[in-house]
């Protein structure tokens, strides 16, 4: 029996269908008239084939669109908080001037907003992925995989929302009022990490986000039993109850059930393996990452995290354009993290200078070989014959010399 | 008695006792067949009831140790695990109910498809004696304290006691604060 046999039973089921039609001779198809030979023809497999590319096309159809219904009303939510924050610009717009919410990629499975213009914040990009519904199989396959190969399963093939908010250091009293101008200097303010996570994704989220791999990992009271803090330094972890208040704390209570972390940010996400990458990956911004949610509850929850964080980059550039009241974070925490940045950023050229030297040692002997396989083409049959024999006897010298020494 | 020895003892024995039993006649396959799925479907059931009880416990304590390179990997320095209780619970007893779905498949696959009944027979004993010996179920269904042999992170079960051992986690300070400030986060595979 082979292993095959089932797939060989189900070809000769197919071809069974129609051994009557196939069994007419020529002359017999000959006198049969069109619509005859349509009848004598079993069409069963044909059929059914049709109905599976029906049913294929009625599960893209419905599959996209339910991922955009979704998605209508994760970002008409969203951007309806946007619209209450006093965002200038929310969506985006098309060439023909339509507003659009989002826009979405890959047969809607990546949805996109942005929002901009507003006092502290520079901007706020909202992302997020569903599951291709338009190909259950792909789904069913994806979901049997992770069960016995977990290693091979993406983080991309989950559901979620990441929504990054990015300070711009400017701020505006009020909406007449005119801008601060030493944006770059409030800025380096916000060159820190510090994060509170759900327990349920710590590992997770460790090891999916380099900026927050260097941190230390924390429990504390100052958190819903739900959380932990992930700091570059324990001081930090005051941080963000300090500036959320007692509003953050009961909002972090309720969103337990799907907020997968909240954390600032100036570090990549993406572990920089050269230095022009880390100068160039550093940007200061708060990232929110939750499991998607669509119902009006959990909705109003998500909008009410987003204006508390707004808020908090409110409070903290204001803190440092008026000087008002004393920011939380001190010169001393600021030099620690300046001089974490500067530890790491020395491992990231520690590890460069050895895969360039590793490359040089490499190409160096390429070279050596090249030139003593050019000098031997150079020579005679007798010369080659003389050289090989040296160099046969220098190998069999070296040979002794490592045995005598093990001895 | 180290659980794996046992093992091989109970092998050994049914073994022996497969020698004396006709596995050809439909009686016997039947009652084989039964033990078997008895068998199976015990362990299964203390497995989920000391999952329910892992989930109804809710224990959200902070985990966090260095679990050892793995080699097969081409792993060389230990990863950080931080986890919870419940997690870490939860993901042992998971992944000993996989071992019961795996088992199926093969001995679905030994007795259906190559009609071998002698591996039936072995297995009828194990899965039952595997899960009334599982670190999980000890704690959450005979509720015996997590400590000793039972603190977690659990030590890999070794045949020969402590020689040939597969390497500990480590829980200790200084290692878990190396591992934490490693940043090994983010690492993106092409």
């Amino acid at each position: 029996m082979s292993i095959l046999d089932p797939l060989l039973k189900a070809l000769e089921f197919v071809n069974q269908l129609n051994a009557k039609y196939f069994a007419l001779s020529y002359e017999e198809q000959k006198a049969m008239t069109f619509l005859e030979r349509l009848q004598a023809y079993n069409w069963t497999f044909e059929l059914v084939v049709v109905a599976i590319l029906v049913l294929m096309y009625v599960f893209y159809v419905g599959g996209t669109k339910l991922n955009t219904r979704r998605a209508s009303k994760l970002f008409g939510a969203i951007n309806e908080s946007f619209h209450e924050l006093a965002f200038a610009k929310v969506g985006f717009s098309t060439k023909g001037g339509q507003k659009k919410q989002f826009i979405s990629e890959q047969n809607n499975t990546w949805f996109t907003s942005f929002t901009t213009g507003r006092s502290a914040i520079e901007s706020i990009t909202v992302q997020s992925h569903m599951y291709a519904h338009y190909n259950p199989i792909a789904m069913l396959v994806e979901r049997l995989l992770a069960v016995f190969f977990p290693a091979l399963v993406e983080r991309d093939l989950k559901e979620f929302v990441d929504i990054c908010v990015m300070p711009n250091g400017i701020y505006a009293s009020t909406e007449t009022g005119e801008a601060s101008k030493n944006a770059d200097e409030v800025l380096s303010n916000f060159k820190f990490v510090t994060a509170v996570v759900n327990k349920s994704d710590m590992a997770k989220v460790r090891e999916e986000n380099y900026y927050l791999s260097i941190t230390h990992t924390a429990e504390n009271d100052k958190l819903p039993v739900q959380y932990v803090f992930m700091s570059e330094n324990n001081q930090l972890n005051g941080l963000i109850p300090h500036y959320g208040g007692s509003r953050l704390h009961e909002l972090l209570e309720k969103v337990g059930h799907f907020l997968t972390f909240i954390s600032f940010t100036d570090l990549p996400e993406e572990k920089p393996v050269s230095d022009k990458l880390w100068e160039k990956a550093q940007k200061p911004r708060c990232v929110i990452r939750c499991k998607l949610q669509t119902n009006a509850a959990d909705l109003k929850l998500l909008q009410e995290l987003i204006s508390c964080v707004v808020g908090m980059y409110d409070t903290m550039t204001r803190e440092y354009v008026q000087g008002t009241a004393a920011p939380y974070l001190s010169k001393d925490l600021l030099k620690k993290s300046h001089q974490l940045r500067s530890q790491e950023l020395q491992k990231i050229q520690k590890v460069m200078k050895q895969v360039e030297r590793e490359l040089a040692i490499e190409k160096k002997q390429k070279l050596e070989k090249e030139k003593r396989r050019e000098q031997r083409s150079r020579l005679s049959g007798e010369e080659q014959d003389k050289l090989d024999k040296k160099m046969r006897e220098k190998r069999e010298r070296r040979q002794r010399n490592k045995q005598k020494t093990r001895m | 008695m180290n659980p794996q020895v046992s093992n091989l003892v109970i092998m050994l024995a049914m073994m022996q006792v497969s020698r004396r039993l006709d596995m050809e006649d439909p009686t016997v396959i039947l009652y084989v067949r039964i033990a078997y799925v008895t068998s199976v479907t015990l362990a299964f059931l203390v497995y989920q009831y000391a999952r329910s009880k892992i989930v109804s416990k809710n224990d959200l304590t902070t985990l966090k140790y260095v679990s050892p390179p793995n080699a097969m990997a081409g792993q060389q320095e230990g990863k950080l695990e931080v986890t919870t209780v419940k997690d870490y619970d939860l993901k042992e007893i998971d992944s000993a109910i996989k071992s019961i779905y795996t088992g199926l498949a093969m001995m679905g696959f030994m007795h259906l498809y190559m009609k071998y009944t002698n591996p039936l027979l072995m297995q009828s004993i194990s899965p039952i004696k595997s899960a009334l010996e599982h670190n999980e179920v000890k704690i959450h269904l005979f509720g015996k304290p997590a400590s000793g042999d039972l603190k977690r992170p659990f030590k890999a079960p070794s045949m020969f006691g402590g020689f040939g051992a597969s390497p500990e986690a480590k829980v200790d300070k200084k290692s878990i604060e190396e591992a934490e400030k490693a940043g090994t986060g983010g690492v993106k595979s092409d």
